[in-house]
């Protein structure tokens, strides 16, 4: 591999870097408007969908043309392989954040915000898991994520525990069931954004190690 | 050891009067399999695919200690005779280089000296070692013209074509596609797919995609010393040795 094509692989590297704090961010700021019933950053989180499309694409068409031009072998094919795989995962994470603030703009714009420190525990969770995640890509490192299994089978089971809640609601709210349905629908986001950081540990696993891992 | 090795390579070292080439060189080659050696110029995997067929009982000063073994039979014993390993153990090397004769001679030659007088005889030879060597439809209006009016890859798959002429089991090749263009090195490249299914191909590369792309083990030597044989696949996707990684990355060498 020549100096040029290192440089290049470092470059991109960064990149999918800063594309994950960026797409982390959207989904950052989508909780904290939900948490602060903050409706000016539910907005902020909105206009961001462009951007985040913007940044995704150049970023997936030059990890593309690095295969092709590159043909890269061993630790270099895995990075490769692996940045494409966890784009798209970041790519969705910042899309539910996207989604979360908009949920959050139309609870609060047709009846204010209820309260569930559970959901707010749970995406707090999720967002660490995203953070050690995103993390141990950038050091090229496994540490953080070890415990990437025992830590989703928790926010799995607050996801449970939140749709309980929300399903007992409804019974006894029945009025306000389309309302209540959002909440179950963030419940579910924030669900996937936890199966998102695990698909992208079991891929820097294979980045770093290149044993293939199951941990969703 | 494999569970079809049809060469079996033990602590083989190789000298060139003072120098060591080779040191202690283990590994298998398996029968309809295809296996790459890669490695860095002067690592010694020319050298290693010319003791498989004693080419290098041709240098001057070379000494050989250790084991190879083809059918279990030693290539360097008392009793092997180096002519008719040569018949079983063919070799296409990096340039073309046909005889200065016509196509037709260039494949009948070996046979001829195999003592195959017969015309009819020699004549479905030819044919059937050009049409497994992906030549036949190309040179079949023109076997008596000479082999050198051929373009370059013609010429090194009618090599490829004179070697099967005498029933090899074994055909080595080195660098077979260095001096060929993309197109040429494509056809080269399926015809190395085709001939794995009756054939144990060996083939020394610099290109790291061709080894990839063509073998089913690969070997990566450097300084004389092998430092990895294992799966291809594994040796590309995830190698055990750091020297391996650093070598098909392209960081050193």
């Amino acid at each position: 591999m020549t100096e040029k094509s290192q440089a290049e692989l470092e470059y991109l590297h960064q990149s999918v870097v800063e594309f994950g704090n960026f797409a982390l961010g959207m989904l950052r700021e989508s909780i904290d408007a939900f948490e602060n019933q903050d409706s000016q950053r539910a907005g902020r989180v909105a206009l961001k969908k462009d951007q985040l499309k913007d940044i995704f694409v150049p970023i997936e068409d030059s990890l593309f043309q690095f295969l092709a031009l590159y043909h890269p072998v061993a630790k270099d094919m895995r990075e490769i392989a692996a940045s494409i795989r966890i784009i798209y995962n970041l790519e969705r994470i910042g899309r539910m954040g996207y989604d979360i603030g908009e949920t959050t703009s139309i609870l609060m714009n047709c009846c204010g915000l209820r309260k569930s420190s559970e959901l707010i525990t749970m995406a707090r969770m999720v967002i660490g898991m995203i953070e050690d995640a995103l993390s141990a890509y950038e050091n090229r490192s496994t540490t953080n994520i070890c415990s990437m299994r025992e830590r989703d089978s928790a926010v799995d089971d607050l996801y449970v525990q939140v749709l309980t809640e929300f399903i007992g609601k409804m019974q006894d709210e029945k009025e306000a069931v389309p309302i209540l349905t959002r909440y179950v629908i963030i419940d579910r986001y924030l669900e996937r954004c936890g199966d998102q950081a695990c698909n992208m540990a079991e891929m820097i696993v294979y980045m770093v190690t290149g044993e293939r891992v199951e941990i969703n | 050891m494999l569970d079809n090795t049809i060469i079996n390579v033990r602590d083989l070292n190789l000298w060139y009067g003072g120098t060591q080439a080779l040191r202690n060189i283990t590994m298998p080659v398996a029968d309809r399999k295809v296996t790459s050696l890669i490695g860095p110029s002067g690592c010694g995997k020319s050298t290693l695919i010319r003791c498989f067929n004693r080419m290098n009982d041709l240098v001057t000063g070379c000494r050989i200690e250790g084991s190879i073994t083809f059918h279990d039979k030693e290539i360097y014993g008392q009793e092997a005779d180096a002519v008719d390993i040569r018949m079983h153990i063919g070799m296409v090397f990096q340039k073309p280089n046909p005889f200065p004769k016509s196509i037709y001679e260039n494949i009948a030659y070996g046979p001829r000296v195999h003592g195959i007088k017969d015309r009819s005889e020699l004549n479905r030879i030819v044919e059937s070692s050009l049409r497994k060597a992906a030549l036949w439809e190309e040179v079949k209006s023109r076997l008596y013209e000479s082999a050198l009016g051929l373009s370059g890859g013609q010429q090194q798959r009618l090599c490829i074509a004179r070697t099967l002429a005498v029933n090899p089991e074994i055909i080595l090749m080195d660098e077979p596609c260095s001096a060929l263009d993309p197109i040429a090195t494509a056809k080269i490249e399926d015809l190395i797919e085709e001939l794995k299914r009756e054939y144990c191909v060996v083939i020394v590369t610099h290109s790291m995609s061709q080894a990839a792309r063509v073998s089913d083990y690969t070997a990566f030597m450097y300084l004389g010393d092998l430092i990895e044989f294992g799966d291809t696949r594994q040796i590309f996707e995830n190698p055990k040795k750091e020297l391996t990684e650093n070598y098909i990355t392209g960081r050193f060498g």
